[in-house]
């Protein structure tokens, strides 16, 4: 019963619909759950643009996912993972052959605690944004009406994943 | 011909590169670090050879195999076509 730990990297085509890739994460964490396994951290890499086109895209979308478990749940895991189709690639990595359980037990908390704060501040910042928008709109108004409405909506979505963001971006828990 | 290469692979062994692994314990090699990777590539997208990269053994086999999973993934080319 020697307990590993692991790095499960899979990509998705970009113009998968939301609802189908929740879903695929939730399959996969029953798998994790049913195999005795123990989600430490799960990265949502978003949309990058890829290094060669695959099945005719050009840009994937990517989650890592780093658990703890014993060694059978591997196959398990990339058995689940082979039947599902939109997973284009993946590549399981081992991490390292003993895990102290307490050492991943903060690894979680201390991730939640991220998320929760990620979150908070995400939310502040887009309703920021959000403000400043509506004030640039009425200044411009006043200005230049023939400011095209396409440049303020951009501003305010500024915030989330670009198409070049590195692999060591936010966690992100479904 | 043969007394030709033992003068000039001479020159070519007087390499004094450090790994640059090796100097600084805190540099991982990962797969998924495609920035880094790069600069172990060539423009074509081969892996460049330990005699120009200056990395010792145990490394450029690590870079190695890094570079072939991150290809594997697309987040590498496995070749650049030329213009």
């Amino acid at each position: 019963m020697r307990i590993r730990r692991y790095e499960t990297v899979f990509m998705l085509p970009a113009d998968l619909e939301e609802g189908k890739v929740q879903e695929i994460l939730r399959r996969l964490d029953a798998v994790l759950e049913r195999s005795k396994g123990v989600l430490v951290r799960r990265e949502d890499w978003g949309v990058r643009k890829l290094a060669y086109e695959i099945d005719r895209h050009t840009k994937g979308r990517y989650f890592l996912m780093d658990f703890v478990g014993e060694p059978k749940i591997i196959s398990e895991l990339e058995r689940n993972i082979k039947m599902i189709e939109s997973i284009l690639r993946y590549l399981t990595v081992k991490k390292s052959d003993e895990v102290d359980m307490d050492a991943v037990h903060k690894e979680q908390a201390e991730e939640k605690e991220k998320e929760a704060a990620r979150k908070a501040g995400a939310l502040q910042r887009a309703e920021e944004a959000g403000r400043k928008a509506a004030e640039e709109a009425s200044a411009r108004k006043g200005a230049a009406p023939a400011k095209l409405g396409g440049a303020e909506p951009e501003e305010a979505e500024a915030e989330p994943v670009s198409a070049d963001s590195s692999p060591d971006d936010e966690a992100e828990k479904s | 011909m043969r007394v030709r290469d033992k003068k000039q692979r001479r020159k070519v062994y007087f390499r004094k590169k450090v790994c640059r692994f090796c100097a600084d314990s805190n540099l991982q090699i990962d797969y998924k670090d495609s920035r880094t990777l790069r600069y172990f590539i060539t423009e074509r997208g081969k892996i460049i050879p330990r005699r120009i990269s200056g990395n010792c053994a145990r490394h450029q086999r690590k870079i190695t195999m890094a570079v072939k999973r991150a290809r594997h993934l697309a987040l590498m080319p496995y070749t650049n076509l030329e213009i």
